[in-house]
């Protein structure tokens, strides 16, 4: 078999070039559309990043929690982005939003170690205002991403309006209707949390004063899905007619085992953001639909950014994400690559660039 | 029981008062104010008693009673296990993975990928139990802090299982004839509380481990001079707390249709006000089964009541806090009158 070898190392190179065609296909994330606030106002843009970066500069994430799919996601974006580019990148996350203290000196650790730059989802802006300064001052790029930045000044930031998301699910909503009447009860998530009220008001913005719509209650409790089963349960009984139950992704999780349970499939669901079960659910037919921010776009811009900033190219220092409502009727038109992780997809804490 | 004497300076008594006074000693202030509060509701809350509301109650309660009941083992040692939320959580989370993973290999048999399950779940909740036991009868550590330790293992253990996605995938039969099912027209979960309060009840009157766990609470030391097993029985009880959180992450779990690493986070605290509210003393050595499910079923009674009444949340919370205190202390007044003389 003279042409054995040949023959299979062709076969093999083909299969090998056919592969990184796929593969670099997949990872052809953009243009993606974003809003870009430079010029003071909102504009839509298209994004497109950087091929490679120039060396592999070491960057560091500080995410507030992996607890869930959301984060996760934003972590899959961070990794995926850093593979491609060719950079270094270490995550910590604090555990929680109840550990500010804990983020401040994961902060230091990144200051401390070898980082070219810093990209954080901060606790807290307060909380974090004075490390930020410390950050800049020390020439490092600090990015800060998903959570709202105002005052602090970072070199770049990205982050969504939720009020902006609650808007698209009323908005949707209301031309899903069309005049039909809508009894609504709302399960925005923890009260005093800041993103349940924010979102809410922008459900309300979109469907409040409408003639076919009656708002119920609110009804806000802490984002376990035990919990909101707890609340949507007792909500079935006082509201006998309510026929469309919108809330956090958890109250809308918990609310397709109730329904079912209460002979009430007739109930919609809506979630105000996206994760793992919104999307199951979605596919199984058993929520009308979620708002997204993209997160895993976030993270891929964010570190994108910080390679801009390093190696002194042109960075967008402000931006918004483009909130989209997902459900069935685009499902199959959204790049749902960066809205949320393969669902086989584990924590990443490190990425190191191949040399 | 002593009963208060009454100083009517030569006064002729109030019979009807004093009847009640004594009804109150003898019952505790608990049941009366529970049935005070369920006649009150089904006159003022509208959908309040129609039966699928009692059912909804009844349910709800079903998963804090089992808690709140091994809960109370646990206090009466004069212990505290602050890991039963974070036991809910991992049973959730293992008895899902469990059988979403066998469902591929053995799709024609349910009830055992069902048994299998299930038991890896009480395995997981056991297995905590005997290790806050461990800690507490061989080392002496406080057991507010062994607890919080395994609290934070079996939450992290949890969420790195799950990496905070809900587990599907397990038997239809589970979530729908289980979970959410009725057996002779009441939920499932009714049930299993039920029988968990009959156990625990035959248990502390009947059998010598209730006799020792009161002894162990009363009084450590004279208990070991005495010749009691503590140890053994410091173990048992942990672990006997751990399984019935265990067996209450189970009927959630059913009943949601899903395994969540995040899935209550104030089932801890609400097992321990459940208990206290029942007359369960922190210090050890006193508490009853019946009267911590009548405890557990007055806290959700007074939610659903709350919700139904459309009761802002944030004003919920304070009224709950409000009458815990308010519990609490006139359980305190009401054994002190009782034991003057």
């Amino acid at each position: 078999m003279r042409y054995a070898a040949p023959i299979v190392a062709t076969a093999v190179a083909m299969t090998a070039l056919a592969l990184s065609g796929t593969a670099n296909a997949a990872d052809k994330w953009w243009p993606a559309k974003i809003y870009n606030l430079d010029s003071g106002s909102a504009k839509e843009s298209e994004y497109s990043p950087l091929e490679k970066a120039a060396k592999p500069w070491n960057i560091c994430v500080l995410f507030p929690h992996m607890k869930d799919t959301f984060w996760v996601a934003a972590d899959y974006g961070v990794v995926e982005e850093a593979r491609r580019m060719g950079v270094n990148m270490t995550l910590y996350e604090a555990g929680g939003y109840e550990n500010l203290p804990k983020q401040l000196s994961q902060f230091d650790d990144c200051m401390a170690g070898n980082f070219d730059a810093i990209i954080v989802g901060p606790i807290s802006e307060a909380g974090l205002d004075k490390k930020i300064k410390e950050g800049v001052a020390a020439g490092k790029a600090i990015i800060s991403t998903v959570n709202p930045v105002s005052k602090s000044n970072v070199t770049s930031k990205m982050t969504v309006d939720f009020d902006t998301m609650g808007e698209q699910t009323g908005l949707y909503l209301m031309n899903y209707l069309k005049s039909k009447p809508a009894k609504v009860a709302t399960f925005p998530g923890p009260a005093g949390s800041g993103w349940a009220e924010d979102f809410l008001k922008g459900f309300k913005k979109a469907v409040d004063g409408k003639s076919n719509v009656t708002m119920l209650g609110d009804k806000f409790g802490d984002s376990g899905v035990a919990v909101q089963l707890g609340l949507i349960q007792n909500a079935l009984q006082a509201y006998p007619d309510m026929n469309v139950i919108w809330g956090c992704a958890p109250a809308a999780e918990a609310a397709v085992g109730a329904v079912a349970q209460a002979g009430r499939k007739d109930a919609l669901i809506m979630s105000s953001y996206e994760n793992q079960a919104m999307l199951d659910s979605l596919k199984k037919g058993e929520i009308l639909g979620f708002a997204t921010q993209y997160p895993v776009l976030q993270g891929r811009i964010a570190i994108d950014t910080a390679v801009r900033v390093l190696e002194k190219q042109p960075y967008v220092k402000s931006a918004k994400a483009i909130p989209d409502m997902i459900s069935k009727d685009n499902m199959d038109k959204i790049n749902l690559g960066l809205v949320l992780a393969p669902s086989d997809f584990k924590a990443v804490f490190s990425v190191k660039a191949a040399m | 029981m002593m009963v208060k004497s009454t100083d009517h300076g030569g006064a002729a008594p109030n019979v009807a008062l004093d009847k009640f006074y004594r009804l109150y000693a003898a019952i505790g202030f608990l049941p009366i104010m529970l049935v005070g509060l369920i006649v009150l509701f089904a006159i003022f809350v509208p959908h309040f008693l129609v039966l699928p509301n009692v059912l909804n109650v009844l349910r709800s309660s079903s998963y804090l009673v089992i808690l709140a009941v091994g809960q109370m083992l646990v206090l009466m040692v004069g212990g505290f296990d602050l890991s039963v939320g974070a036991v809910v959580a991992l049973t959730s989370v293992s008895s899902a993975l469990v059988m979403a993973s066998l469902k591929g290999q053995m799709t024609d048999q349910p009830a055992l990928i069902i048994l299998i399950g299930v038991l890896a779940g009480l395995g997981c909740g056991f297995l905590v139990g005997l290790v806050n036991g461990l800690c507490v009868a061989f080392l002496s550590v406080s057991p507010f802090m062994v607890s919080l330790g395994t609290a934070s293992i079996a939450t992290g253990s949890a969420l790195l299982l799950t990496n905070g996605i809900p587990v599907y995938g397990m038997p239809v039969g589970y979530v729908d004839g289980f979970g959410r099912g009725l057996w002779f027209k009441l939920p499932s979960a009714v049930y299993l509380a039920i029988a968990i309060v009959a156990i625990v009840f035959v248990l502390q009157n009947f059998t010598r481990m209730g006799r020792y766990i009161v002894a162990i609470g009363g009084n450590l030391q004279a208990a070991i001079v005495s010749g009691v097993p503590t140890r053994f029985y410091l173990v048992a009880t942990y672990a006997l707390c751990s399984v019935f959180a265990s067996i209450s992450g189970l009927a959630l779990t059913a009943q949601i249709g899903s395994g969540q690493a995040a899935i209550n986070s104030q089932l801890t605290l609400e097992s321990i006000a459940a208990a206290v509210i029942a007359g369960v003393s922190l210090k050890g050595g006193v508490g009853k089964v019946e009267m911590v499910a009548l405890g557990a079923l007055f806290l959700l009674i007074l939610t659903n009541a709350m919700d139904l009444l459309t009761i802002d949340p944030r004003i919920q919370t304070i009224f709950l806090g409000v009458i815990v205190v308010l519990a609490v202390a006139l359980d305190e007044l009401s054994t002190r009158s009782t034991r003057r003389v």
